[in-house]
């Protein structure tokens, strides 16, 4: 059974792009361009989220500190994405468990995705 | 009755005694023997009559006894009186009065005087001079009392004025009781006796006087309160018989060493000198010779001595004629002569003072001006000789002074006898003879000398040249006329420029500000000058801050740069670039403090957003990047999976350009941090020669020519932000890939000190000169190569290593040989502790900068 990653990116033409890089890794991808959704997320949880930190004016960090500090969804992998390295520590912070920079190599992201599934 | 008076001789004793033999006359014999005859008493009056009484009282017989003894006493008397008067002496006698009562025939005849004439005169009523009536008078009582002779001596002068002198002696007759009755005188003429004592006498004083006189003198010229030297030489070989003290003492020897020795013997060293011959000629030529100031060396005590004199040397005559020796009169004058060699020596030393004179001194005299002093200045000041001056008129000597009417100044001074007084004159002067005038100015005083008569003689010029001075003003005023000119300039500039300009004085105070200032203030000039920044308006740690900075500058010397944010009186806040100077005087030291200060408000705004958007644009680049790059890949993927290799080749290539836009994009973005000062370390301990063998092999892999070798250190652990530094060396390494087109070989190597490891990149490329090594670190540097090698890039990458390393608190530098290569280095401290206490320094700079 193919895991499950949900990527919250805002950019249609990033969240396209890694939709297909995943999707031809054999994983079953998710995406959605509105943070606010992820707030809801209690069932079908996937088994990482890739999550961006700039989503048209939602902050990635509180959306996942708010993940991490509920019970159905702290256990689920968060890596934060940004075009910033510097918003690593910040990210880690947060409660990520990782942080890919922008932009990054296909093996990069398939290394870290398949660290955490 | 008579009283007869013998006074001497036989004869008249003789008839005495005749009468005193018929008892009736008294005698006083001149033996003084007394004897009172008898004898009648017979009143002779004179005349030698009876009176009419006693001729009734008398007997015929009386009478005729009378008559006849009369007869024979009157025959007697007249013998008598012959007798007394055929003599030379003088006889007389005198009643107890004084009165004549008998006077013989010499003295009568002395007298010029009948007996009659006398007889009853006293001495007055005789003609006798008052001094001896009183006398005789005196003689007659002494006489009569002591009943004794009294002798004296007159001269006596009668009427006629026959002179002579005489002895007398006046003796008492007495009467019968022995009383005296009346005096009987005797008088002898010893007038030729007494000339000739007198001459003897005469000569004898006059004798004893000169002996006297002459030892006199010699006595006194040998004391020592005479002033003249006095010396007495006799004989041809000048024997000194006398020499007074004052000569003594000027010889320097006593008198017993020179007297009686002829005087060149004496003082041996007067032998050589001009003495032998002046006397010599006085000697031989008997005229007296005058010596003036002559001087004479005596050697004293062995140490030459030399003594003017003014001096006589007077010829000593024996009585005939002769001359027997020399009378010399010495005065010492060498005080005198020394006096006057000191006003000769003055008067030198006036005229060489007035010769070197630091003024140029000249004296004209008369119409023609002719020259007749010109001090060595003066000659100088107009460029001529003494010769070509003195005595030539004014106008022939300098004739180029004729057109400049300077000759026609001092006519005035002659013919008006006032003094001319030249400030500043100019004059044109020939001073090399050339015939070219040159400019000079003088300062100069033509004041008349006048005569007795008050006419105007000569014009005493007294010059001081100022042209250096006149130029030097002259020159001073243009100069401050162009510094007018220049303040006016400086003024408009300050004024008009948009920018702040003051002046700070070393206590803080401004002294100046332009009117851009002022406006900030929102303050006049007057309110503003000499005012602290706290007066002004300034916040406490504002003006605090400012005033430190003043403190460093004098003390640096060192100018100082700025941003602070201020509130302007109209625009509000604002933020300023502000740079103070220090104004150094000539001595170099710091005299005040000129500051300029820029609104930076808009360009800082400018800044800012140019940044914001430099961080926006690149942030939006980098999301397209992103997705192109994941779909180059995805699409490289899927061609490999399918096995079409060119694809999958071209992909890559576009994936390597993707990946140096991403890099131009990550560059951008770290400078407008930069500038923001956001550039943020994510600071940690790492391996550095992990990181650097990590790097180099990265690049190695995307290179061909190069071969990358490296000399590293081991397990050095650095702690710093391992992504920044890395960023670094790949920069230091990929630079040098792209500067050595022609090598193949670049060195890595690393070392460690105390607490800093160090890098160094070397390549063997083109190498960059001199003087732009300073410059590749600055931002937007870029190599500007030849033609045919056109470099790439923004010129950010060595400016953003740079940034990086000063950020760890390090260094960064490059050695460069133009045309061999370059090695760049970078040093950074490997313990926490240094970078922590770098971090915190430039936080606080972060924050004043803000």
């Amino acid at each position: 059974m193919s895991k499950k990653i949900l990527i919250a990116e805002d950019d249609e033409g990033i969240l396209d792009a890694m939709k297909l890089m995943l999707e031809l890794e054999g994983y079953e991808v998710r995406a959605t361009r509105d943070g606010k959704t992820l707030y809801d997320m209690k069932e079908e949880l996937p088994d990482l989220l890739l999550l961006d930190i700039w989503m048209s004016g939602m902050n990635g960090r509180d959306i996942c500190k708010y993940l991490k500090s509920q019970e159905q969804t702290k256990r689920t992998p968060i890596i934060l994405m940004s075009a910033s390295k510097d918003t690593e520590k910040t990210a880690r912070e947060a409660g990520a468990d990782d942080f890919l920079a922008k932009p990054f190599e296909i093996d990069e992201l398939v290394a870290m995705v398949a660290k955490y599934t | 009755m008579l009283s007869l008076y013998a006074a001497s001789g036989t004869t008249i004793t003789y008839y005495i005694k005749e009468l005193l033999f018929q008892g009736q006359v008294h005698v006083h014999s001149p033996m003084g023997n007394l004897q009172n005859l008898e004898g009648v008493k017979i009143g002779i009056r004179g005349n030698w009559q009876l009176t009419e009484e006693e001729l009734s009282t008398m007997t015929q017989r009386e009478k005729e006894t009378f008559q006849e003894l009369l007869r024979q006493q009157k025959h007697q008397l007249y013998m008598l009186n012959v007798a007394l008067s055929n003599t030379v002496d003088f006889n007389y006698v005198l009643d107890l009065d004084g009165r004549f009562l008998y006077v013989n025939k010499p003295l009568l005849e002395l007298w010029g005087k009948t007996l009659e004439e006398a007889v009853g005169k006293n001495f007055e009523e005789l003609g006798y001079p008052p001094h001896l009536v009183q006398l005789h008078e005196l003689q007659i009582k002494q006489v009569i009392q002591t009943k004794k002779p009294v002798k004296g001596e007159n001269p006596y002068a009668n009427p006629q004025g026959k002179a002579g002198y005489y002895e007398y002696t006046f003796v008492p007759v007495f009467d019968e009781k022995g009383n005296v009755e009346a005096i009987a005188g005797s008088t002898h003429d010893i007038t030729e006796k007494k000339r000739a004592e007198e001459k003897e006498k005469n000569e004898e004083a006059q004798r004893i006087m000169r002996a006297d006189m002459q030892e006199q003198y010699l006595r006194a010229l040998e004391s020592k309160d005479v002033p003249v030297g006095i010396v007495i030489l006799e004989g041809e070989k000048r024997l000194i018989t006398f020499v007074n003290p004052v000569i003594s003492k000027l010889w320097g020897r006593t008198k017993e060493q020179v007297l009686n020795r002829p005087l060149f013997e004496a003082i041996p060293e007067l032998d050589g000198q001009v003495f032998k011959n002046l006397l010599e000629g006085v000697y031989t030529t008997g005229i007296p010779y005058f010596g003036t100031e002559v001087p004479a060396v005596f050697i004293i005590d062995g140490k030459e001595e030399i003594v003017y004199f003014n001096f006589v040397y007077s010829p000593i005559r024996y009585e005939k004629g002769t001359i027997t020796g020399i009378f010399v009169t010495a005065i010492d004058v060498t005080a005198q002569v020394h006096a006057k060699q000191q006003v000769i020596a003055e008067q030198q030393r006036l005229y060489d003072f007035f010769q070197h004179a630091p003024a140029a001194i000249a004296v004209i005299r008369g119409k023609d001006q002719v020259y007749e002093l010109a001090n060595e200045l003066y000659q100088k000041l107009v460029g001529k000789t003494a010769e070509q001056l003195i005595g030539n008129p004014g106008r022939k000597s300098l004739p180029e002074l004729i057109p400049q009417g300077i000759w026609d100044i001092f006519d005035t001074v002659y013919c008006t006898g006032e003094t001319f007084f030249g400030q500043e004159f100019p004059v044109q002067l020939d001073r090399l003879g050339d015939g070219n005038l040159d400019q000079r100015y003088f300062n100069f005083v033509a004041q008349p000398i006048k005569n007795d008569k008050g006419e105007v003689e000569r014009i005493f010029i007294h010059a001081v040249e100022v042209t250096d001075q006149v130029e030097a003003r002259k020159r001073a005023e243009e100069s401050e006329a162009r510094l007018e000119q220049r303040k006016r300039l400086y003024e408009a500039i300050t004024a008009s420029t948009p920018d702040l300009i003051y002046v700070f004085d070393l206590h803080y105070r401004f002294t100046y500000a332009n009117e851009a200032l002022l406006k900030m203030w929102g303050r006049t000039w007057d309110e503003s000058i000499g005012k602290r920044l706290l007066e002004v308006g300034y916040e406490p740690w504002h003006a605090e801050m400012h005033e430190r900075e003043i403190d460093q500058i004098i003390t640096t010397k060192q100018a100082i740069r700025g941003e602070v944010a201020f509130p302007h009186a109209t625009l509000g806040r604002r933020i300023y670039d502000y740079i103070f100077t220090p104004v150094l005087n000539t001595q170099g030291e710091v005299e005040a403090i000129a500051g300029t200060t820029r609104d930076i408000t808009e360009l800082k705004e400018l800044s800012r957003q140019k940044d914001e958007f430099l961080a926006v644009a690149s942030h939006e680049l980098k999301t397209p990047v992103t997705s192109i790059k994941a779909y180059a890949q995805v699409l490289q993927r899927l061609f490999k999976n399918k096995g079409d290799a060119q694809s999958v080749e071209l992909l890559a290539k576009i994936d390597g350009q993707i990946n140096k836009l991403i890099t131009l994009i990550a560059d951008l973005l770290d400078v407008s941090k930069m500038q923001a000062g956001k550039l943020q370390l994510r600071l940690h301990t790492f391996d550095f020669d992990e990181l650097v063998t990590e790097v180099v092999d990265d690049i190695q892999r995307t290179i061909t020519q190069h071969t990358i070798r490296t000399e590293l250190t081991q397990n050095t652990m650095v702690y710093g932000d391992r992504d920044r530094i890395g960023q670094v060396i790949t920069n230091l390494l990929t630079n040098a890939v792209k500067y050595s087109p022609d090598a193949d070989i670049i060195v890595v190597r690393s070392s460690v000190a105390t607490g800093t490891v160090t890098l160094c990149v070397e390549d063997f490329g083109l190498g960059i000169p001199r003087e732009k090594q300073a410059k590749v670190f600055e931002r937007f540097y870029r190599v500007e190569g030849s033609k045919e090698n056109i470099y790439p890039g923004l010129g950010l990458g060595l400016y953003i290593s740079s940034e990086i390393i000063r950020r760890h608190g390090g260094t960064i530098w490059v050695e460069s040989t133009e045309g061999q290569g370059s090695t760049f280095c970078f040093t950074v401290p490997t313990r926490k502790r240094t970078l922590q206490q770098q971090e915190d320094s430039l936080d606080e700079e972060a924050i004043k900068h803000e």
